[in-house]
Parts: C-alpha cells; sequence; structure tokens
C-alpha cells in the first residue's frame, strides 16, 4: 500500500494535540509553576513571584511534609505487599477451581467499586466504633476484652485502621488482574508438572510466579500510581484538617493549594503546591525506572 | 463485512459519536461535579449580565427588569440554607422583575472553583461562602459605598462589621455577613437540670464544679471531636494571653511558656478526674458529637453554634439546647467578653454589571422576613440586630454575643499554623484521654516544631 503523508498527518494529528494541550501542557506548566510563588492557582503570570528552587527546599525541611512522604511509602511498601500478596493468593485460588468462582470474583471485586466516600464511612462509622462497632462487638463476644478495648482510630492505631481499609477496597482490582495473567499460562504445563510429581505449592512457585513476571510489573506500577494519588482515604478518616499519622502529599499539596481549614488569614500557594506535584510525579518515575530495570520478562516465551 | 456486523459497527460509531458531543454540550461550569439543581439553564458564561430577554416572569415593569444576575452559592439545594434562599429568590424575581441564575456549587465547588472560574471570564455577579474572602483581590468590589446608599450597616452587630473589615489591608467592607455563629460550650440543659447545675459556668472553678456534679449525677461531663479538639485549648490559652501571643506559640513554637504547661494541667487536670468521655482518645468527626452529644449521652461539647443544626435530625425537637462561652480562667487577662465569632458572608464581583441589584438581593436575604425564615430553618443566628426571632435553641448565645466586645480568632489562634495542627491535634486528643501528662505536651509539642 502506498503511504500517503498527508494521510498520515491527517489522521494523527488530533490526537497529538489533544495530548499535546491536556497532557504535555500542563505538566512542563505545572514544572514551571513550581519554581514560583503564586497565590491563585489561576492568577496571571505578572502576580507570580519567582521562588527559584526556594519551594523545594523549604518543602523537604518541613516536618509535616516530611511525615507525609513517610506515611506514603509505609502505604506502598507495607501496603503493596499485602494487596498484591492477598491479591494474588485469591487469584491462584480461585484458579484452582473452586465452586461458585464467579460469585466470588464479583464478591471480591465489589469493594473496589463503591465509592470509597462509602467505604470510608462505613469502617469510620460502624467498624472502627468503639462503642458499638463491629470490632468491638466481635471480640467482646470471643471474650478478648484487650482486643475489644483497642481505640483503632486513636493515634497508634489510626495509621493501620486506614491501611486495612484501604487494602480492604484494592485487593479486587489486582486481583483480577492476576486471574488474567495466570489464564494466559497453557494448562500443559501445569499437567505435565503433575505428571512429574508436583505438588500445588511447587507448581504455584516454579510455573506460575515466574511466568507472572511481566504482570507483576504491570501491578507494581499500577500500583504506585494509586498510591501516589492517595487522598480520598486520608481526607476522610482526618476530615477538616490533616494528622500526622494519615497525611499525604496530596492532602498535603490540597491544603497548600486552597487554604487550610479554620486559619485566619488565607494562605494558599500554588507554586509549592506545583513542586508537590512535582515530587509526586518524580517518584512514580523512578518507580518505573527502578522495576522495568529488575524484572525482565522477556526471556521467557510461553 | 457481514452484513450484521457492518450495521452493529455502525450503531456503535453513531453511539459514540452522539455521547462525545453530548459531553462538549451542556457543560454548565469549569469546576467538577457542582451539585445538581440550577434554575434556569447554566449556559456557558455569557458575558453581558444585562440581556434584553423579555420579561422573565414578572411583566417586566419592576425595578431592575431586565437585569440578569449570576448567582454562585456555597449551599446544597437540598440544605435547609439552600431551600429558603431558593424561594427568596423567586420572590425577588417577582417583585423586580430581573431574573437570577441561581446555581448550588456545594463548599468544595466555591474554595476550589470560584476564582478559576472567574478567571476564565466566566460571568459570576455575587456569591456567598466562608467568611474572608481577601485572597479574591481584586476580583470584588468594595461594598462602602452602595451600603451608605441604602443604610445598612445600622441593623448588623458592630464587632462583624469591625471584624469583617479587618480581613482587608484598605480597611473597606467587600462582603455582608450572615449565618453568624458562635464559638463556645454547647450543652444538654436536661442533664445540667438532673444534676443540679443551675446557672451556666462564668469561671473555671464553675466550670470543673459543673463537670463534678454531672460527673455525681451518672452522666458524662465532656467530649469533643478530633475536627474541634482545638477550640478548648485554644480559648483556654488565649484566656491566659490573649489571641495574638496564641499565634505566636504555634507559629513560633514557644511551647515552652509557662502559660501553657499551666493550660495543659488544666487539661490534664480533668482527664484525671474522668471528666472525659473513654473514647474522646479516638474520636474521629463526628463521632462524639453524633454519637455521644447528639443522643444525650454527654453533657459538653465545645464547638461552635452550627452544632445545633448540623445535629438537628438526630437530636430531634425536644432536645433542650443550652450555650456558655469558655470560662474565665484564673490569672486570665481576658473574660467572656471575649469570644470566637465568626460569619458566612456574601460578595459582589467586578464582573457584575449591575451591582445595586445584586446588593438589593443580598440585602433581602438578610433582612427582614427572609432572614428570620434563614435563622429559624437552619437553626442559626439572624443577622438583622432588629430580629429578635433567635431560634430557640439558640437563645443563650445571644447575650454573649451582645456584649461581646473582643474578638478571638478561631479557637483562640491555635489553629493559625497549619504545618503544627496535624502534630498538636494528636498531643491534644492524648491530654484529652489521659494518656499523656502535661509536661509530656509540652515536650513534644517542643520536639513536633523543631525545624
Amino acid at each position: 500500500m502506498k503511504r500517503n503523508r498527508s494521510m498520515v498527518v491527517a489522521f494523527a494529528l488530533p490526537g497529538t494535540l489533544l495530548f499535546l494541550v491536556t497532557m504535555v501542557y500542563p505538566i512542563v506548566r505545572t514544572v514551571f509553576m513550581s519554581f514560583f510563588s503564586i497565590q491563585e492557582i489561576t492568577d496571571s503570570v505578572d502576580k507570580w513571584k519567582f521562588n527559584g528552587i526556594e519551594n523545594y527546599v523549604s518543602l523537604m525541611k518541613n516536618s509535616l511534609y516530611q511525615a507525609s512522604w513517610i506515611n506514603l511509602a509505609k502505604i506502598f511498601l507495607i501496603g503493596g505487599v499485602i494487596t498484591l500478596g492477598i491479591s494474588l493468593l485469591l487469584a491462584v485460588i480461585l484458579k484452582n477451581g473452586v465452586r461458585g468462582r464467579g460469585f466470588f470474583q464479583a464478591a471480591i471485586y465489589l469493594p473496589n467499586v463503591i465509592s470509597a466516600v462509602a467505604m470510608a464511612t462505613m469502617w469510620i462509622q460502624y467498624i472502627f466504633n468503639p462503642s458499638y462497632g463491629f470490632l468491638t462487638k466481635f471480640f467482646s463476644a470471643l471474650h478478648l476484652d484487650s482486643l475489644a478495648g483497642i481505640q483503632w482510630l486513636g493515634g497508634d492505631f489510626k495509621f493501620w485502621a486506614l491501611l486495612i481499609s484501604y487494602c480492604f477496597g484494592m485487593i479486587g482490582h489486582f486481583m483480577l488482574i492476576w486471574v488474567s495473567g495466570i489464564e494466559r499460562i497453557g494448562i500443559d504445563y501445569y499437567e505435565a508438572a503433575a505428571i512429574d510429581g508436583a505438588n500445588k505449592v511447587k507448581q504455584f512457585l516454579y510455573i506460575t510466579l515466574p511466568l507472572l513476571k511481566g504482570i507483576f510489573r504491570t501491578n507494581i506500577i499500577m500500583w504506585s500510581i494509586s498510591v501516589s494519588g492517595f487522598f480520598i482515604w486520608s481526607k476522610l478518616f482526618s476530615p477538616i484538617s490533616a494528622d500526622t499519622s494519615t497525611v499525604v502529599p496530596m492532602v498535603y499539596m490540597y491544603d497548600k493549594l486552597f487554604g487550610a481549614e479554620n486559619v485566619d488569614e488565607i494562605r494558599r500557594d500554588a507554586g509549592i503546591a506545583a513542586a508537590v506535584g512535582v515530587m509526586l510525579c518524580l517518584f512514580i518515575v523512578f518507580i518505573f525506572t527502578v522495576v522495568n530495570r529488575l524484572i525482565k520478562d522477556d526471556d521467557l516465551e510461553f | 463485512m457481514k452484513k450484521s456486523k457492518k450495521w452493529t459497527s455502525l450503531a456503535i460509531c453513531g453511539a459514540l459519536v452522539t455521547t462525545i458531543l453530548a459531553g462538549c454540550g451542556g457543560s454548565s461550569s469549569g469546576d467538577q461535579a457542582g451539585t445538581a439543581g440550577t434554575t434556569p439553564a447554566a449556559g456557558s458564561g455569557e458575558t453581558t449580565a444585562a440581556t434584553t430577554q423579555a420579561a422573565g416572569t414578572s411583566g417586566g415593569t419592576g425595578e431592575f427588569a431586565g437585569v440578569k444576575l449570576v448567582y454562585w452559592s456555597n449551599w446544597e439545594s437540598t440544605e435547609p440554607q439552600g431551600m429558603v434562599i431558593t424561594e427568596a429568590v423567586r420572590e425577588f424575581e417577582a417583585e423586580t422583575g430581573a431574573e437570577v441564575d441561581l446555581q448550588f456549587k456545594g463548599r468544595k465547588g466555591i474554595k476550589e472553583g470560584l476564582i478559576p472560574a472567574l478567571d476564565a471570564d466566566q460571568q459570576v455577579d455575587l456569591f456567598d461562602g466562608a467568611g474572608n474572602k481577601s485572597n479574591y483581590g481584586d476580583r470584588i468590589i468594595s461594598l462602602e459605598e452602595l451600603m451608605k446608599e441604602r443604610d445598612y450597616e445600622k441593623d448588623t452587630n458592630p464587632a462583624l462589621m469591625t471584624l469583617n473589615r479587618s480581613y482587608y489591608s484598605d480597611g473597606q467592607l467587600y462582603e455582608i455577613p450572615y449565618q453568624m455563629k458562635a464559638n463556645g460550650y454547647l450543652y444538654n440543659k436536661d442533664m445540667f437540670d438532673k444534676a443540679g447545675i443551675d446557672k451556666a459556668p462564668v469561671s473555671w472553678a464553675d466550670f470543673v464544679d459543673a463537670c463534678q456534679k454531672l460527673k455525681d449525677a451518672g452522666y458524662i461531663p465532656l467530649t469533643t471531636d478530633d475536627a474541634y479538639a482545638m477550640q478548648a485549648f485554644g480559648q483556654h490559652l488565649a484566656r491566659l494571653i490573649g489571641d495574638e501571643e496564641v499565634k505566636k506559640v504555634v507559629n513560633e513554637g514557644l511551647w515552652d511558656r509557662e502559660e501553657v504547661l499551666a493550660a495543659a494541667k488544666s487539661f490534664e487536670d480533668l482527664a484525671s478526674k474522668g471528666y472525659f468521655s473513654p473514647q474522646v482518645g479516638a474520636n474521629v468527626w463526628p463521632t462524639g458529637q453524633n454519637t455521644e452529644l447528639a443522643t444525650g449521652r454527654v453533657a459538653m461539647y465545645c464547638a461552635g453554634t452550627y452544632v445545633v443544626n448540623e445535629t438537628k435530625t438526630i437530636t430531634g425537637p425536644d432536645f433542650r439546647w443550652g450555650f456558655f462561652a469558655y470560662p474565665e480562667v484564673d490569672n486570665g487577662i481576658n473574660g467572656q467578653e471575649a469570644l470566637v465569632i465568626g460569619n458566612q458572608s456574601f460578595a459582589i464581583t467586578k464582573k457584575c454589571a449591575n451591582p445595586e441589584a445584586a446588593f438589593a438581593l443580598i440585602e433581602k436575604l438578610t433582612r427582614g422576613s427572609w432572614d428570620v425564615r434563614l435563622a429559624q430553618e437552619s437553626l442559626a443566628l439572624p443577622a438583622d440586630m432588629n430580629n429578635e426571632s433567635w431560634p430557640e435553641q439558640l437563645q443563650e448565645a445571644k447575650p454573649y454575643m451582645e456584649n461581646c466586645t473582643e474578638l478571638f480568632a478561631t479557637s483562640g489562634g491555635l489553629e493559625n499554623n497549619p504545618d503544627i495542627t496535624p502534630a498538636l491535634k494528636e498531643n491534644l486528643m492524648k491530654l484529652y484521654a489521659g494518656t499523656c501528662t502535661a509536661e509530656e505536651f509540652v515536650s513534644n509539642m517542643l520536639a513536633a516544631s523543631k525545624n
């Protein structure tokens, strides 16, 4: 077929323009804004005050901001292990042929569909409630009074309460991705291994895991993207104003961008918020690079 | 391609194109999910305020016939304020012949979306929302002239006028206050009666005595939520050193001041006597407010008078509310005449081509019968000083507001530094729950503010 250059350009142009305007321009502008002090996000450029790297420096010195990144790292690492681990386990169990597989898949995925606001309200106002909540009643019924007395939303436990609720909601999503990855593995390998005497665990370790490397990489990257955008859950567990145990960079950014509540002088700075955004972006780029270096799945063909 | 496949793919393409066009079409404003409930079609930003539409609803002879106003409200259309404003606006349209495009944007829609909308040249003429609109800069107009023309100022509480002028460097008024609230202790009058407390506490000794009486009668005296943890401590500290000094403490990390320790010790004392609810350390708002105060399990709660409206569906109409301003403390430099008062406010944008019409609407909502309706339906304080009809539940706040001569900053200034507020909240909750001592509180705060 003859390559008609003008046709190629005509078809590629709308998509490219849309991409440049909606993706590239905001990123470039945000990076640019992060070097200024800007009160309102839509202020004209003549109202911007040049700051150099002062935004970045002051952010990195700020202990609340540091706390937000520590929380993010904990959510990423510990939450990642819990979520990806449990979802993988569930995927493997489901693929091994339990009865009612369709039902279980739907049930496990259901929390992912329900709005985070509804879920968080359920967790905070019902499950974790110290007087009449589910956990309190459950432990009391088992006469485990010390466990029943735990204040799940008090300072020490609040982070873990948040993490558990978040992971509960995310497991279904990753489970489905694992399931689709496992389905790609031919059943012949398992049959051959079974004939050779390998039990389920050995099959999992030597067939399933290695052949899921590509999916594993995908899941880590998707997990890091959803974690860096962690906002709603943190806001719901700490409404009105942030808590040291639940603050994450995006919450910090929101408070800087639109002003924190109950502060009498209005202090908004879109430049600092832009700097936070740039750092979050770099975080994802970093994870992406590391994951791509460490996990190579192009040496396997099946 | 087989025939059926061809038609199916054609149908899907058609559906795709239609949805894209529909999506491009009715976008009403630049912000995210504004709430439902817009009155006449929210068009996409006309740039002339006065249109020559044929006489809207009234036959075109009213004072502002032919004027179009776009009014963004931070209420939801289903909130009591939203419902009352909708009716008031309709009456305004009928009386004056103006056409008002009333859009309910919700808190976030105003806080996050209004300035970008104004900067994108969208037509918004007036709006309401939280007090202190100083960040709007030159996007809103000074209302001094309009107020003089209509002799408006005399009917508003002067303390509020001072407060609203104080937000602006030129000392002029850019916003009209309404929906006032005061902060202090809200309490359950039935419990107070049963415990034998006949007078609201004035001094700290009265307050501790009241707590003891309540405890003896078998009630839980105090609770709070994390969101309001700063209120009691902040006002206590402000009684000792004034709110400007409190702001210095949080901004400069001066937690080693003796007054801070003194205040912390007062609360340590309350906690050790068992006056706080056992679950106070874990109350995520609105747990304490809704499950403890409104259900009649706890007697006192330190927050603002808006709590009465927020909990009315839980308390029911028979709940007897009381209010007293934060008690005076020993060695304090001010008393109950220093109060935290705040308000919502209206403002008119620079884009408004007919500010007189906008001001007339604001006047309608904040004076006379609509002010009364607004106050009654939303259990709030009337904006018009002449309105004697304060909601019964808030009657006790009246004397404190009328005698107020000094305005405290929010929470006595304790929330002035958002970077330290999270650590402060955490340590205050521990103090109230009795899991840390006053000295530990001070050293924790010193450590947290080292940076």
